[in-house]
């Protein structure tokens, strides 16, 4: 017993030297942004990404002198696994008493979202799947299913494609895509092989033998690293001569010359972009970038959002956002429904001679 | 507070996890990795019992228990047949099956998209939304486990668990049908992690099959490891320290761009530590 004592009193003193990023400036009011990431395990790459990136929007907002608030930044780590969301949202709500909440993925946003909504805070979301959850408080920024898919049957028709093998990783969002893809796949005539493959697969010679020999003119990738990487190689280790395109997979790669000469669809890099990649290459940038505008834009709200209280609350800023309608950041222009969902086109890009190249038609 | 009655709530149900897991590896020595799948299919019971079929909570427990029983009854009969590692690795292909089927059984489980929206318990009209309400209730739960736990293994048919544990042949000598007794255990822990299952389904409101895992049933075992073989008390402190251990970890002032990191490494690092010196847990009664 002494020593369970010991350890938890070691913890706790641990804990007790911790010292939270405190507002810098004391005339300012702090506007509190809570961000839950997946920072280890299996999506890390890509929630690390995105912390870097919303990190430096608000960095430089703070930059400003001329800004009316702070913004505190609380980062936490939400393995992107259920409990552990609902503890951070619990901490960001109860604890850190946050403004805004950013939440990533869809299944953090299906456990944030209504306990925003509960608690009348905002909440940002990058995933899909928003159907039934929203709300005044919750808004979502990334490209939708339907965008994305619109930008995947663009690229078919300029290519010429009429027959297509699909492989699709076996997770949620992969889901949210594929099934109304294949609708559309059906209603322009393209013919279409579905290859599903699960989180931690490690050999992928028999699916791309399929593939290699099935009828198919291209192959449409969705998958998270490393089973990209993985299923790229095999790719180039069974020299697949067919057109290869990701669903946004591209992005995620630090491997460039794995990838040259293979597709991105769908979210958006702009020329813009490349100028403010903060080191992201090969960690998922594209994402990322819709986080940074994402904190330009709550940001801006708080500067701008009329307001009879010392900070607006989640309401005035709702009001404010839903007023506008219409954003431009460094990744596109955003225009906002009235569900709360900004909505952006896609954008095929290629690697080319080692460079992630905007691929026009 | 809040915040604190949401951990107490996430204590509340791994304990009752940590409680009924060891009933079968602490009291009777049967290292099964299969605690996860039971979980899941109480949870997915709740989720799909209310969600769909309009079920209420405490309909959806029975529902969650009666599945889990029938699973547990014919997976248990296999499992008799096999002791030590061997019962370790049958039983974390189980938990390898339902994460399957919880994953591709598309139409009933959502696959990998989950299910969300799941209601909060209502007895007579009151609806326990509030967490402090639901705490209250969870703990309510927990402490009729931690009941049953003590009460088991203070009757004969728990002497006969521990004496299958230190010695199943010699157990069989003495007349005891060891494959009945180890069913019957088995059958009891998987009823009781459904109704954990139900609770975290409630509470959370969301569930996908990731939760359900065989790494989750690596994080019970590590739980009642840490706590304590074979002690209803050790079941308790072991949820309450491996739950409590990440929250207190992200009080602490770690550059955030490596916190989460470096949290990992604290964290194991402490386990490491909790294991170099209390290698039998915290209220180890038994040590594997």
């Amino acid at each position: 017993m002494k020593k369970l004592l010991s350890i938890l009193c070691m913890v706790l003193a641990l804990a007790a030297c911790g010292k939270k990023e405190e507002n810098q400036n004391n005339v300012k009011l702090t506007v509190k942004i809570g961000a839950s990431f997946p920072l280890s395990g299996n999506m890390a790459s890509i929630g690390n990404a995105a912390q870097k990136a919303l990190s430096a929007a608000i960095d430089e907002v703070n930059k400003n002198p001329d800004n009316k608030y702070f913004y505190q930044l609380i980062v936490e780590n939400d393995q992107m696994d259920p409990r552990q969301i609902n503890s951070v949202a619990s901490k960001f709500i109860y604890q850190d008493q946050v403004n805004v909440m950013f939440s990533y993925f869809s299944i953090a946003n299906r456990i944030m979202a209504p306990l925003a909504a509960q608690n009348q805070i905002i909440n940002f979301s990058f995933g899909f799947g928003n159907d039934g959850l929203q709300s005044k408080y919750n808004f979502q920024n990334f490209l939708t299913v339907e965008a994305e898919n619109q930008a995947v049957i663009k690229f078919f028709k300029a290519k010429k494609i009429k027959n297509v093998d699909l492989v699709y990783q076996n997770i949620g969002a992969a889901d949210e895509f594929l099934n109304p893809l294949l609708v559309l796949l059906k209603q322009e005539g393209i013919a279409y092989n579905v290859h599903r493959f699960n989180k931690n697969e490690r050999d992928f010679s028999i699916l791309v033998s399929k593939i290699k020999n099935s009828s198919s003119q291209a192959v449409l990738v969705y998958a998270f690293e490393p089973e990209a990487d993985i299923l790229t190689k095999e790719f180039r280790q069974q020299s697949l001569s067919k057109i290869v395109a990701y669903n946004d997979g591209l992005p995620m790669t630090n491997d460039y010359d794995l990838y040259e000469g293979y597709y991105n669809i769908g979210s958006v890099l702009t020329p813009e972009q490349y100028k403010m990649l903060w080191g992201l290459k090969g960690q998922n940038a594209a994402y990322a970038t819709y986080l940074y505008d994402s904190g330009k834009i709550i940001v801006d709200a708080y500067e701008h959002a009329p307001t009879t209280h010392k900070v607006p609350t989640a309401d005035e800023i709702s009001d404010y956002l839903h007023a506008h309608e219409v954003y431009s950041g460094v990744v596109n222009s955003y225009k906002l429904d009235a569900k709360g969902q900004f909505h952006s086109a896609g954008q095929t890009t290629i690697i080319k001679n080692g460079q992630l190249t905007v691929y026009g038609d | 507070m809040e915040y604190l009655i949401n951990l107490a709530i996430l204590f509340s149900i791994y304990s009752m996890l940590a409680l009924s897991l060891n009933m079968v590896i602490g009291m009777s020595g049967l290292v099964s990795l299969a605690q996860a799948a039971f979980y899941g299919i109480g949870a997915y019971a709740t989720a799909i019992g209310m969600t769909s079929l309009g079920l209420g909570f405490f309909t959806t427990i029975l529902l969650g228990i009666v599945i889990n029983v029938a699973i547990a009854f014919v997976v248990g009969k296999i499992l008799a047949r096999f002791q030590y590692d061997y019962y370790a690795i049958v039983s974390a292909g189980l938990s390898v099956i339902v994460f399957s089927i919880l994953l591709n059984w598309k139409k009933v489980t959502n696959g990998a998209l989950g299910i969300y929206g799941i209601g909060k318990p209502v007895v007579a009209g009151y609806a326990f939304y509030s967490n402090s309400a639901f705490l209250g209730l969870a703990l309510l739960f927990t402490a009729a486990i931690f009941a049953l736990y003590v009460w088991i293994d203070r009757s004969s048919f728990g002497r006969v668990l521990k004496a299958l544990r230190e010695d199943e042949r010699l157990t069989h000598v003495m007349g005891y049908k060891t494959k009945y007794y180890k069913s019957v255990i088995f059958v009891l822990s998987a009823a009781l992690s459904g109704i954990a299952g139900a609770f975290f389904a409630s509470y959370i409101a969301f569930i996908d099959p990731t939760t359900f895992q065989l790494k989750e049933g690596i994080f019970l075992f590590t739980i009642i490891i840490v706590g304590g073989l074979s002690s209803a008390v050790g079941s308790i402190v072991g949820a309450l320290i491996l739950i409590s251990l990440p929250e207190v970890l992200r009080f602490v002032g770690l550059p955030y761009e490596i916190a989460a990191q470096l949290q990992q490494i604290i964290y194991g690092a402490l386990l490491v530590l909790m294991m170099i010196f209390k290698p039998q847990g915290f209220f180890g009664k038994f040590r594997m």
